[in-house]
């Protein structure tokens, strides 16, 4: 685990040092995307379904408080209970709550990136209950005292022998390598808890305002042991997380499961309209909806930033990520990683320094955004939050002084002319002299580190608008 | 958090005093749609290519007695001893007469908690899950299928395997065509399923396994009726 | 007065013969960027000779400067906006306005309207910057329309996409098709050329070790195409993995799109 206390850039180097850890985030990644493109040119005319999946978002967050209404009606009619979180600390506080009420002991928990945002088991544990994570990467990341390095697969950094080695800790056996033996003593162990459970804990991919339903999307069959052998069922859903209806359900259903890993549709897709009703043999007796805020309502109202609220996790955007691809998760040192993570984690925790340094982890190159189901301009984004921290006071000033006195060169084409002239005349002397970088160069840590890898043709003489009468003339002759 | 004050934040941001009735979501009005295949066989024929993409298997029968010959065949076939199974009343229409009398199945009957807590060890000590589905999804492979009081979850996920009876005519073309079907059924179950394959994970190593969870294999015997 | 395109339009494949429409001259102002001004002159003669044997009446106001994209993808935008001002003044009137960098071409069409658009009247002569400018392959195939512009090249190339191009402006197949035309010029596919190659201006000064990592991998796609001639239409891209690869030992030669399409061709 990455040390808090060092900034995006030193973490980014230790990432780049572990070899393992680059070579499965590539192999991971490349799988992920080439699903993509299968998947999604299966569905055939992705860019309709992708218009299609941004309008019902677009609409959904325009109409949040309509639809979270309606959504709160029917699922009390259905059953269900609602709570209302304003912050991460709210929310876990009424998951323990409603734990310590029924004297629960052990809540295993299907995967839920809210769970993580709000660091529910480390309130659960404080509590003297066991939060138990069952999604099989989870899990592995759980037992090693770990973040989840991927929104949909938690454990890419983790190799078979490390995976092999926690689980032979915790059996206190020998245990073979292969994947169906590590796989069947994590059904074999979890399966007993399943059955000792409490309290089940959930996310939530989208909630359905006209039903009530909550659905969610899973492949292991973790998140239905959850919602269907404890007595409690707690779902933990950031508030943006709804749909109106079916119909909207039917549209981002194609998109999630294809966007995420390629799949037509995910192994489980499971719509829970209340909790387990007369004479059904099982699920939960009840079911309890935490719907979280916790930042989000921040951004409604905001020009550029209230389409973040229309991401619906699928964790497309780091797959293609050229920065993700080269340092993985952890890197970021936030809940959420990657571009969206670039984007969520700042806004969410505002006053975090995340806010400042992760909005420079992305060449823009926009890849994000081609990639996104629902059409987010993150790398827009991400220049409105370099935006924000640019303000006085908030940047280096000597970056700010560079910022200043180019723009001011530049701004004045014939002091820019001039510039050029000197600079090149200098540069000679001072920074690389067309094969190699002078004395002074080598002294300057950027200039180093940039001619250091890279070979640069010598500085040309003259200037293009230096060579503009010549060419002028060329023609007139 | 109070549900007032929480939605009147909402509300604020949004720029209203409070809620107001939203426009028709634009689901229906963009509407690109796949060109779903016609005809029942070519239903057929796609539902039984994309579950078997997705590591199912498919038996197909053309007559009830086929189909509990198959499923005793089946079940003899893996080895398995103990089954559990919807509520027997789903099961009438197929007329199953030697499989009641040959094979252990646990089938679940609507009565009191100790009930239900004795079926959830039978189905927990289960090899075998006997369903029926309540539709099929051509595009994807998948079934639905519906909680009550007669379908239990736990057929369709705790044993290690999984059988389940869909018949031909309820094989629609696509996730849109289903959840049609169930929002036209009025207020929905408790639980509306979507089971598409066996349960995977690829956890370790980008390496797929089946059945970390859920049961490890899914055979659908597919009725033409 | 400029030609309508319709008048330009080759049929597909057909090769434009240059001298058949020196006669109606097209009117293109240079933005030849920054970067190309001040380190790559020759990118610039490049694209005003072949814009010359298209028949273009080829201009180059010497008071532009910069796009202002640095300042912006920055986050410092009044500054952004203050360079990028000065480019409205340089550009006024109704010249075509071709540029050898998407990078810088996206800027306009992308951010500009958002840059400006606090100011109604600056925002509608942004429009019609925005509306008049081209990167230089897409002025060639979409506005000309022309392919095959008589270059010959005996080399064998790979061809880089960059980002901004692609994804922000919409540049697609164009310096395919150009580059297929080429005679002598054997074009390899290069994998992944989708990803981004790490320069991204300023993110390359500050994350170096990440922006490294990503120039490596793309190096190493690059030189299992065994390709000696990397092309590109953004030279911030070319400068950074050709760069790269130099430095690493290999022979490369990286060569911007308007200069290979001028290949071949006796010069002046």
């Amino acid at each position: 685990m990455h040390s808090t206390d060092l900034d995006f850039a030193e973490r980014a180097d230790l990432a780049l040092e572990n070899q393992f850890l680059r070579k499965a985030v590539r192999f991971t990644v490349d799988r992920l995307r080439n699903g993509k493109a299968a998947g999604s040119a299966a569905l055939g005319d992705f860019e309709s379904w992708r218009e299609r999946g941004r309008a019902i978002r677009a609409h959904t967050i325009a109409n949040l408080d309509r639809y979270l209404e309606q959504f709160c009606d029917n699922l009390e009619r259905a059953g269900g209970h609602v709570h209302f979180a304003a912050d991460a600390a709210e929310a876990s506080e009424i998951c323990v709550r409603i734990a310590k009420d029924r004297q629960a002991k052990l809540a295993v928990k299907s995967k839920s990136m809210v769970s993580e945002e709000i660091e529910l088991n480390r309130h659960f544990e404080a509590a003297g209950i066991e939060a138990l994570e069952t999604d099989l990467g989870e899990w592995i990341v759980q037992l090693a005292h770990e973040a989840p390095a991927h929104i949909i697969l938690p454990c890419i950094h983790k190799s078979r022998g490390e995976i092999r080695a926690l689980f032979e800790r915790h059996a206190g056996a020998e245990l073979a390598e292969d994947t169906a033996t590590l796989a069947g003593y994590a059904r074999k162990t979890l399966r007993q808890r399943f059955l000792e459970a409490d309290i089940g804990i959930s996310g939530c991919n989208f909630a359905i305002a006209d039903t009530g339903s909550i659905t969610m999307f899973t492949n292991e069959g973790n998140g239905r042991l959850v919602t269907t052998l404890p007595r409690t069922h707690i779902a933990l859903m950031g508030m943006e997380r709804i749909v109106p209806s079916f119909a909207d359900l039917a549209v981002m259903a194609e998109l999630l499961p294809r966007s995420a890993t390629g799949q037509k549709l995910t192994t489980y897709l499971n719509v829970i309209s209340g909790p387990r009703r007369a004479n059904e043999a099982d699920g939960p007796d009840e079911l309890h909806v935490v719907i979280v805020d916790n930042g989000r309502s921040n951004q409604l109202g905001d020009p550029d930033f209230q389409a973040i609220l229309h991401c619906i996790r699928c964790g497309a955007c780091l797959n293609v990520c050229p920065v993700y691809r080269q340092i993985g998760g952890h890197a970021y040192g936030s809940v959420y990683p990657g571009p969206i993570g670039a984007v969520l984690s700042p806004l969410f925790q505002p006053e975090q320094e995340l806010a400042t340094e992760l909005a420079d982890a992305s060449s823009l190159c926009g890849a994000c955004h081609e990639a996104c189901p629902v059409k987010i301009p993150i790398h827009d984004m991400l220049v409105k939050l370099r935006e924000r921290n640019a303000r006085p006071g908030r940047k280096s000033r000597t970056e700010r002084l560079m910022m200043e006195l180019s723009a001011s060169v530049l701004s004045s084409p014939a002091a820019f002319a001039r510039a050029g002239r000197v600079a090149r005349l200098l540069q000679r002397w001072t920074i690389f002299d067309g094969s190699r970088m002078t004395f002074l160069a080598r002294r300057i840590p950027v200039v180093k580190n940039w001619l250091g890898t890279r070979r640069l043709p010598p500085p040309p003489k003259r200037a293009f608008r230096d060579l503009w009468p010549d060419l002028e003339r060329e023609v007139k002759s | 958090m109070k549900r007032e004050t929480f939605m009147a934040r909402v509300s604020t941001r949004l720029g209203r005093a409070r809620a107001s009735a939203a426009s028709q979501s634009p689901s229906a009005s963009v509407a690109p749609r796949r060109s779903p295949p016609s005809t029942r066989a070519e239903l057929i024929a796609q539902f039984s290519s994309e579950l078997a993409k997705v590591g199912g298997a498919v038996h197909a029968v053309r007559s009830n007695s086929a189909l509990e010959l198959g499923l005793m065949e089946f079940v003899h076939s893996t080895g398995g001893r103990r089954l559990v199974g919807f509520g027997k009343s789903n099961f009438e229409r197929f007329g199953f007469d030697r499989l009641w009398r040959e094979l252990d199945v646990s089938c679940w009957e609507r009565g009191d908690e100790g009930c239900a807590a004795s079926f959830r060890a039978r189905a927990a000590a289960a090899d075998i899950g006997l369903s029926i589905a309540d539709l099929g999804v051509a595009s994807s492979g998948s079934m639905l299928f519906l909680v009550g009081a007669q379908r239990p979850r736990s057929v369709t996920l705790l044993p290690r395997s999984h059988v389940a009876i869909l018949t031909t005519d309820s094989i629609v073309a696509d996730l849109a065509a289903a959840l049609d079907v169930l929002g036209a059924r009025g207020t929905p179950p408790s639980s509306a399923l979507f089971i598409t394959g066996p349960s995977r994970t690829s956890d370790i190593e980008n390496d797929l396994t089946l059945g970390v969870h859920g049961p490890a294999a899914v055979t659908v015997f597919l009725l033409d009726n | 007065m400029w030609i309508g395109l319709s008048t330009f339009a080759a049929p597909d494949g057909a090769r434009v013969e240059p001298n058949a429409i020196t006669t109606r001259a097209v009117r293109v102002s240079l933005f030849i960027t920054c970067l190309a001004d001040q380190v790559f002159p020759e990118v610039g003669v490049s694209m005003v000779r072949v814009l010359r044997r298209l028949g273009c009446e080829v201009r180059f106001n010497q008071q532009q400067s910069c796009c202002g994209q640095p300042h912006h993808n920055a986050g410092f935008t009044p500054e952004a906006r203050r360079v990028a001002r000065s480019l409205l003044d340089a550009f006024d009137g109704d010249d075509h306005v071709v540029t050898p960098s998407g990078s810088c071409a996206a800027m306009l069409h992308h951010s500009y309207p958002t840059l400006f658009a606090e100011d109604a009247e600056e925002l509608a002569r942004a429009q019609s910057l925005a509306g008049r400018t081209s990167e230089f392959s897409q002025f060639l195939v979409n506005v000309l329309g022309v392919e095959d512009v008589g270059a010959t090249l005996e080399r064998t190339a790979v061809y880089h996409p960059s980002c901004h191009g692609t994804r922000l402006l919409g540049v697609g197949n164009e310096p395919l098709r150009l580059l297929s035309r080429v005679r002598g010029l054997e074009l390899r596919p290069l994998a992944n050329s989708q990803d981004c190659c790490g320069f991204g201006g300023l993110f390359c000064v500050k994350l170096p070790a990440v922006s490294a990592a990503m120039t490596s991998e793309k190096a190493s796609h690059v030189s299992a195409t065994g390709a000696d001639v990397l092309v590109g239409t953004d030279l911030g891209c070319l400068m950074n993995v050709a760069g790269h690869m130099r430095a690493n030992g290999s022979k490369i030669e990286a060569m911007h799109l308007a200069q290979v399409l001028d290949s071949g061709h006796a010069q002046h």
